[in-house]
Order: structure tokens, then C-alpha cells, then sequence
């Protein structure tokens, strides 16, 4: 019997928008862009000079200011804008440079096994010991005060997750038959790693990372908060948060830094969510 | 399961070890002299301190050697002087440990009951209001600085209102009770003073709210996906299929499944507990080991750093340790293999 | 057993089921107009690829695809199920008509003990039952689907027990409030073979024993002719020849009912390649016009693809095939029994 061509029926297809653009995520990716587009265009039109006094001081919020003065007359909606060319870059060189150290670390750990494994992993256990902000105080306090060494502790704390990540994935994927496949028409071993097990273990770092951006932002408001971190007369949000505690009574200074904080942790959180459930099949649909 | 049990606990010498041993590496990350950071700024010209300190710990000797003392003096519980107290960093910490632990244990008791709670209720009302109201509530929970609502609820709540109790663990004149526990609450239950006991609790309330917000953040959401997870499994649907009742399903079936990783997230939030307790403490003048961190850092006291960190690593270690073991019993899977 | 044509009512009737379910990329039709009856003591087998919509019906009549939407009829006795309050169906659900799954690994809960479980299932419907009473019971359930030391096993955990075994809870579960309808869902699909025969001989004398109306779920012709009265084919989510086992076994009408009895590895040729059935079953998102098992026969004509055939006599089966159908009330309403 000839085979029968058939048209097949066309299926009704709705169009799906990807969960990056649905709902909380769309808000976290507009306020995140908001704040780059800040941080990055700010001192071209800013109104006033963050580091000088521009008013009478200790003014409540008003229309020239919108989130008031502070104690030596500054405007502190403008310092809490400039606070985000501190703590984006900072966390973002942070993230970076952990997931970098965390990928070398943890994929030879997994990839090779044996005593490699075994030593490195211990670092590892041992780093992850303490809660981060002990360790980066720590650190900090040795290396003293100041943004630059806060950010050297931080990435020093920060990279054995990714370490930890890694290591899981490569050694789920090695198992794999593909990775066998290649071994077996004698693809070298950095070959495997470089174009077939990283390229498949780098969705729960991208969702891991986007999540830490946040967590790393609230680490240095922490470790300026306690005067490790970023010193006056510097407009970073945990700095003015201090400042706040001390003139407790005038809300604003400390509470404009805290909802930026608030607004980017929030935001970082979202579009982790969303990338979240874009990879997991179960949150798909329905 | 024994195996592993006696596994996860005999390596825990080791960990410990590899904690001091950091611990020591960073300490003398310092580019400044060493003696700086044991005897602080003030006292370099203090023969007899600075003598008794090179005495103590070593520091002409070789850096090996000072690792040696150091470690020996560590197992001694000697952690050198703090140069705020003047008093020794190992006291200091004992002293203080017992308002931290009634601080954190109330926030993760109260943080963990709430946020199971609010899990269940979210997963069960999938994608209605009130999921979206509790993950809402959850997030701001994880993405708050927590010295900062702190700072905000007291602005409010007493400041403005008055309607909770000001910083501090009592009223300003308050003398604490006898101790025996450490613990305000419960030594003025001890006691039988009851009016005390009141004062120590409302001035626990905002503290324990802040820091139970970010229980609830982590364990709201973790619950919320775990139940979730359970409730696609097929032992759900085949208890449906059997015409069992909803809430049995969930209850008796799923819930009992999805509360063995919420054991697991314990160990990590008691690091975001210690964290938080670390910047809530100052906030609300709260006599821990948290503010005792945060002023040494402000003072760059550094054996009090030190001191603190190595509690903090030991404590979280601990934690660990115990919640594995937990899980391990919980689980029939790995209690009877 | 029973005699196939009998005209006393069918415990449970199944009539023009529809099951369509609302995906991301549209309607798809699981389930397009089945008819089907079950009768006290009688075994009926429903065979069908994955896909075919086989498991999709018992699971929808039961209410237990909340997702889908359901149309039709479906009675137990006189309850019809269709439509029926949530909470008037879990009363019929593992009371009237209980339900085995396919894997006894994930079917049971593993932090819960076994006697635990039957013990749950049996006082939600037994409100007035103490737990020691369930418990009771639980170890004499156990006895009677033959596992050995209930009392011991019955505080034993899933993962304690073997595949078998596991099974054999699911049963007992299944029967431990006396239901009237069994519906097992690919009873051994899990399970290796010579377990697969104790499964089954189980199944049968517990229908023997309780007058139980069996449906058996299955793609496995052997499962079939060792413990099936009648026989219902289905392909694409409908009905494509119904009747008594033995006449179908021996005189298959629809093409698809004879490419899955020629796909049978026989035991008395020697030559023969193993047969299959050419292409991939219809996916319920992308139907062929017409007949939906037109693409794969090799005894299409281009008619085929006008109109999807009805249920119409066959020698003694009843199938919808407008090619091999006798002519004669090939547009009989699907479903009447004549």
C-alpha cells in the first residue's frame, strides 16, 4: 500500500510570554534597569553635589528635597541615588569574581575527584563554617576599613558556594552518557569540561547569582553599618543608615537609604524567582 | 545510619581545627605588626603588657610557632584580652552569650511556627491572593536589612506610638534577675517575679519580630515549594484516589514529606540568625554578642573580633552537626539503612 | 465467569466521556466520546498505547483531574459521576470504586508506615473506626493479599518491602473497604514478570471471592487474555473495537486490534520478523482528519480520512472501522447495546 501524505491539523497555539516578563520579574527588571541607568548617568545631571552641604540641615522631606537633609546639610535622596554607584558595582566585581574562582575551584574538584576533591572541598566546608559576616568581618577588621578591603573580604567569603554548586553539577553531568560518547571518540578532557559539562551546569549559577546580588548588597550596608566597610563622608546606603541610628528622631536619613536597599534586594529577588521557575518544570503552566 | 552518624562526627575535629587554623590565617592578614592587633594602639608603649603579650602568645617565634601557641592557648579557652573590657575575650562572651541565645531562639521558634504556617496556607491557596500576600510578606522578610527595620519599627512602634517598650532587654532602672540561666524570661519565671518577667518579654517582642521576619522569608518559601513538590508526587494522588480527605492528604501525607528539608534550612538560618543578630543587637541596645562584635569592630578590638568569629564558626559547626542528625532520624529512609 | 452479553444492569456506565484539558497551546482533546460498561463479577480490559486516553478516563470519572474538563456520562449504579459535588465523589472514591496505580514504588508514602496508610484509608470512610480496630484490620487486609508475616509487616516502611510487595499493599488498600469496582491501572507494568503473575492471579480471586467488576487498564495483551471477559481497544482517545475476549483474540476486526495481536512474539514460528506497527501513535494535539489511525493502516482507503467511523458489528465485536465494519448500521449510535 502507497503511503498516504495527510495534512496534519494545526494546533491552536497561544502565545506564551517567557517568565521573565511576567508580572513580579517585569517589576524587578524595570526597577533594576532603573537603578543602572542611575547609577551610571548620575553625576551628568545631578542637582546636587552629594558630598556637600547644600541646605540647612536636618530639613525634612520637601519638594527641593525630596528626602530631606542630613545632619552637615546634605541632600539625601541625591546621596542615596549616588549610594548606588557604590553597591552595584561592588556586589556585581563580588558575584563576578566568586563565581569565577568558585567555577576553577569547584569544577576541578569535581572533574578530578580523589585527593584533589578532598582537599579542596575541605576549604571549602571550612570557609562555609562560619556565617558569612563573621568572616568577612574578620577579614575586614585585619585588612582594615574601607570599601576596597570589604569587597576583598566578601569575595573571599563568598566564592565557595559556586564552589559547592559547581562541584555538584560537574558530577552529575560527567556521569552523563554524552560525556562517555566523548570520551570514547578520545575528546581530551579539558574539551569535556570547556564545551560540554559547563555549558550544561550554568543554570543554577545564573539563578544562584542573580539571588546573591541582592544578599551582597545587604552584606556591605552590613559591614559599613558597623564601620567596616565604606567610611564618611561616603554615601553608601549602610553608611547612612549609621548616620540614621544617630539622628534617630529625623526618619528620613535613615529610611531613604534602607527602602533603596529594600527596592534592589526586593527587585534581585524577583528576577531570581522568575529565572528560578523559568528552569524548573514544575512552576510551568499552571 | 550508624555509619554515617559516626562518620559526620568524627570529622568534626577536623572542621574545628580548619576553623581556628583560618581563623589564625586571617588574624595575621594584618599588614600592620601583629602585637598591634593583640595589644591594640594604646598599650605599644607599655613594656609590661606588650612583654606579657610576646610572652603569651609567642611572637618573636617563628610564625609556625605562634601557630602552635595559639592553638594551645585556643584549647585552654584563652583568647587573649579584649582591649574595650579589658576583660578576657573568653569571659566577655560567656557573659554575654545568653542574651543573644534568648534573642534568636525566640525569633526562630516564633519566625519557623509562622512561617510553616504561612507556607502550608500559600501552597494549599496555589496562585490565590492569599499565596500572593504571604510570598510578598516572605520577601520583604529576606530582603530587609534587618538593622534597619529595626531601626524603623522602633521609630514607630515606640518612638511615635508607644505602644512596645524602647531598647535594652528591661526599663532603664531594672535590675536584672538572679541568674541562672541567663535567660531574663525565664530566670524571672524562676523567681516568681512576674512583672519582670512581662518587662523582659515585651522588650523581647520588637527585636525577635525583626529578626523573625527573615525566619519567615526563608522558611515560608521553602515549605510553600516543598509542599508543593510533595503535592505532585504520587502517593498524593493516590491518596485522593483512595477518597482520602484533602486536609488529611496534605496534613498527614505531604506536609509530614515536605518538613524534612525545612529541618535542613534550620542550620542556615541560624547563620542568618547569628547575622541579623549581629546588627539587630546594636539597634536595640541589646547586651549580646552581637553588639559585643559590632563594638569591637567600630574599635577594632581585635582579640574580640577574633573571639567572636571563632564562637560564631563553632556555633554554626555545631548547628550543623545537629540538624544532620535530626534529618538522619526524621527520615525512615536513612534511619533504617 | 460471566456470561459477556448478560442484560442485568452494568454497575458502572460510561457514556459519550469527553476529557479535554487547557494546555498553554490550546484545547487537547484526551478523550473524545468513549461509551463502556462494567458489570458485577466481570473483568473488562481497556488496551491502549500511552496516550490512547486509557488511564485519562478512569481518572477523570473519578474526579481526579481537577484540570481537565469533563463531559458525559458516567454512572455508578444510579450516582451519576460527572458533575458530582468533590465531596460526594470522595465518598464513592475508594468506598465503590477504588483505584491501583501503576508504581508501587512512588504510590506509597515512604515516612509512613505501611499499616499506617491502610489504616488512614480505611477510617476516612469508616468514621466510626478506632486506629486499633484499623490496625486490626490493616494486618488481616495484609493476610489476604498473601504477604507473608502481616503482623510484623504491617509497621513496616515502603522501602522495607519489594516491588511485589509494595503492590500488594496498593491492593489491599484498594479493598479494604469493600468496593464493588476495582480499577487497576497497569497492575504490573513495574513488576517483573513471574510477580506479575501472582499480581494477577490475585486480582482474579479477589473478584472471584467478592464479586468485584474489575477494569483492567493495560497495553499488555497477556494481562488481557489471562483474566479479561471483554476487551475495549482504544486509540486516540476513543473506542475502536470492543467485545468479548475471546472473539477478539480470534477474529480481530480493526486494523489496529490486528496489528497488536500480529505484534505478538510467537512461540511456534521460527522465520518470523518481529512485527510493529508503523509510526508513532496519534498525539491528541495534532489528530489526522477522519480516522486518526489512518497514517499507520495498511488497509486505508482515502475515505478513511472524511469522517471518524462509529462503533459498528463485526462478527462478534463491535469496532469503528468504515473499511472492515459490516455495511449494514454502520451509523449505529455508539454505545447501544443491540
Amino acid at each position: 500500500m502507497s503511503t498516504i501524505s495527510l495534512p496534519v491539523a494545526a494546533t491552536r497555539r497561544r502565545r506564551i510570554r517567557p517568565p521573565w516578563l511576567r508580572g513580579p520579574a517585569l517589576v524587578g527588571v524595570i526597577v533594576l534597569s532603573l537603578w543602572v541607568l542611575v547609577a551610571i548617568t548620575l553625576p551628568l545631571w545631578t542637582p546636587f553635589d552629594p558630598l556637600e552641604p547644600v541646605a540647612a540641615r536636618l530639613q525634612g522631606p520637601s519638594w527641593s528635597h525630596l528626602m530631606g537633609t542630613d545632619a552637615l546639610g546634605r541632600d539625601v535622596f541625591v546621596r542615596t541615588l549616588y549610594g548606588a554607584r557604590i553597591s552595584l558595582p561592588v556586589a556585581a566585581i563580588v558575584i563576578i569574581s566568586s563565581v569565577i574562582v568558585g567555577t576553577v575551584v569547584g569544577a576541578a574538584a569535581g572533574f578530578f575527584g580523589g585527593w584533589i576533591d578532598a582537599v579542596l572541598m575541605r576549604l571549602v566546608d571550612i570557609t562555609m563554617a562560619f556565617p558569612p559576616i563573621l568572616l568577612a568581618m574578620a577579614i575586614t577588621a585585619s585588612l582594615g576599613p574601607g570599601i576596597r578591603n570589604a569587597l576583598i573580604a566578601m569575595a573571599l567569603v563568598w566564592w565557595p558556594i559556586y564552589a559547592r554548586l559547581l562541584r555538584a553539577q560537574v558530577i552529575a553531568v560527567r556521569q552523563r552518557e554524552f560525556v562517555e560518547s566523548a570520551q570514547a571518540i578520545g575528546a581530551g578532557r579539558w574539551l569535556i569540561l570547556r564545551r560540554y559539562i559547563l555549558p550544561m551546569s550554568y543554570t543554577p549559577v545564573l539563578v544562584n547569582g542573580t539571588m546573591d546580588f541582592g544578599q551582597v548588597v545587604l552584606l556591605t550596608a552590613s559591614l559599613s553599618f558597623i564601620g567596616l566597610g565604606a567610611r564618611p563622608p561616603s554615601s553608601e546606603w549602610g553608611a547612612m543608615i549609621t548616620e540614621g541610628a544617630t539622628n534617630f528622631y529625623q526618619w528620613w536619613i535613615a529610611a531613604s537609604p534602607g527602602l533603596a536597599i529594600l527596592l534592589v534586594v526586593m527587585a534581585f529577588n524577583f528576577v531570581g524567582d522568575a529565572l528560578r521557575d523559568t528552569f524548573d518544570v514544575k512552576e510551568q503552566g499552571r | 545510619m550508624k555509619r554515617y552518624l559516626i562518620r559526620r562526627i568524627a570529622v568534626m575535629p577536623l572542621l574545628l581545627l580548619g576553623i581556628a587554623t583560618l581563623v589564625f590565617a586571617v588574624s595575621r592578614l594584618t599588614p600592620a605588626d601583629p602585637l598591634v592587633s593583640i595589644v591594640g594602639e594604646r598599650n605599644l608603649n607599655n613594656p609590661d603588657v606588650v612583654n606579657a603579650a610576646k610572652a603569651r602568645w609567642g611572637l618573636d617565634d617563628s610564625v609556625p610557632v605562634q601557630y602552635a601557641t595559639y592553638m594551645k592557648n585556643l584549647v585552654r579557652g584563652e583568647m587573649g584580652t579584649s582591649f574595650s573590657t579589658r576583660k578576657p575575650v573568653f569571659d566577655d562572651l560567656i557573659d554575654r552569650l545568653p542574651a543573644t541565645l534568648e534573642l534568636t531562639f525566640t525569633a526562630l521558634i516564633g519566625g519557623t511556627a509562622i512561617g510553616i504556617g504561612l507556607g502550608i496556607v500559600a501552597a494549599r491557596k496555589r496562585n490565590k491572593l492569599i499565596d500572593h500576600v504571604a510570598r510578598f510578606f516572605a520577601l520583604i522578610g529576606s530582603s530587609l536589612p534587618a538593622f534597619w527595620s529595626g531601626l524603623l519599627l522602633l521609630y514607630v512602634l515606640y518612638a511615635r506610638l508607644g505602644w512596645l517598650p524602647g531598647p535594652g532587654r528591661l526599663e532603664p532602672r531594672s535590675a536584672p534577675p538572679g541568674r541562672i540561666t541567663g535567660f531574663y524570661t525565664i530566670d524571672s519565671l524562676l523567681h516568681g517575679n512576674m512583672s519582670l518577667f512581662v518587662q523582659a518579654a515585651t522588650h523581647l517582642i520588637l527585636p525577635a519580630a525583626v529578626l523573625g521576619w527573615g525566619v519567615i522569608g526563608i522558611v515560608t518559601r521553602l515549605v510553600r515549594a516543598s509542599l508543593l513538590d510533595e503535592l505532585s508526587m504520587e502517593y498524593v494522588r493516590v491518596g485522593r484516589a483512595m477518597g482520602l480527605r484533602e486536609r488529611t492528604v496534605v496534613n498527614t501525607h505531604a506536609l509530614r514529606n515536605a518538613l524534612l528539608p525545612t529541618i535542613t534550612i534550620v542550620a542556615f538560618t541560624f547563620a542568618f540568625l547569628l547575622t541579623g543578630a549581629v546588627l539587630t543587637e546594636t539597634v536595640f541596645s541589646w547586651p549580646g554578642v552581637g553588639s559585643y562584635a559590632v563594638d569591637a569592630s567600630r574599635n577594632l578590638d581585635f582579640p574580640a573580633i577574633i573571639g567572636v568569629t571563632i564562637l560564631g564558626g563553632v556555633a554554626f559547626l555545631i548547628t550543623n552537626l545537629i540538624t544532620d542528625v535530626a534529618y538522619a532520624f526524621a527520615d525512615p529512609r536513612i534511619r533504617l539503612s | 465467569m460471566t456470561d459477556p452479553n448478560q442484560t442485568s444492569q452494568p454497575i458502572l456506565s460510561v457514556r459519550d466521556l469527553r476529557v479535554t484539558f487547557d494546555t498553554p497551546s490550546g484545547d487537547v482533546p484526551a478523550v473524545r466520546g468513549i461509551d463502556l460498561d462494567v458489570f458485577a463479577g466481570d473483568a473488562l480490559a481497556i488496551v491502549g498505547e500511552s496516550g490512547s486516553g486509557k488511564s485519562v478516563t478512569m481518572m477523570a470519572m473519578l474526579g481526579l483531574l481537577p484540570t481537565a474538563r469533563v463531559t458525559g456520562s458516567a454512572r455508578f449504579r444510579d450516582t451519576e459521576l460527572v458533575g458530582l459535588a468533590p465531596s460526594k465523589l470522595r465518598a464513592v472514591r475508594g468506598r465503590k470504586v477504588a483505584m491501583v496505580f501503576q508504581d508501587p514504588m512512588t504510590s506509597l508514602n515512604p515516612v509512613l508506615t505501611v499499616g499506617r496508610q491502610l489504616s488512614l484509608v480505611m477510617r476516612a470512610h469508616q468514621p466510626g473506626l478506632s486506629k486499633k480496630a484499623a490496625l486490626a484490620k490493616a494486618v488481616s487486609l495484609l493476610d489476604q493479599v498473601a504477604i507473608s508475616q502481616p503482623a510484623k509487616r504491617v509497621h513496616a516502611y515502603p522501602h522495607e518491602l519489594s516491588g511485589g510487595m509494595r503492590q500488594r499493599v496498593m491492593i489491599a488498600m484498594a479493598i479494604s473497604n469493600d468496593p464493588e469496582v476495582l480499577i487497576a491501572d497497569e497492575p504490573t507494568t513495574a513488576l517483573d514478570v513471574t510477580v506479575q503473575a501472582q499480581i494477577m492471579d490475585l486480582l482474579g480471586d479477589l473478584r472471584r471471592e467478592k464479586q468485584l467488576a474489575l477494569v483492567l487498564i493495560t497495553h499488555d495483551l497477556g494481562v488481557v487474555a489471562g483474566e479479561a471477559d471483554r476487551v475495549a481497544v482504544m486509540y486516540a482517545g476513543r473506542v475502536v473495537e470492543t467485545g468479548a475476549v475471546g472473539a477478539l483474540f480470534a477474529n480481530p476486526g480493526h486494523p489496529y486490534t490486528r496489528g497488536l495481536l500480529e505484534c505478538l512474539p510467537r512461540l511456534d514460528s521460527r522465520h518470523e520478523v518481529q512485527a510493529a506497527i508503523p509510526g508513532v501513535p496519534a498525539s491528541p494535539q495534532a489528530l489526522p482528519p477522519g480516522c486518526p489511525f489512518t497514517p499507520r493502516c495498511r488497509f486505508a482507503v482515502a475515505s478513511c480520512s472524511d469522517a471518524e467511523p462509529m462503533l459498528a458489528p463485526h462478527g462478534a465485536t463491535r469496532i469503528a472501522c468504515s473499511v472492515f465494519a459490516e455495511p449494514a448500521d454502520a451509523v449505529t449510535t455508539s454505545g447501544a447495546p443491540r
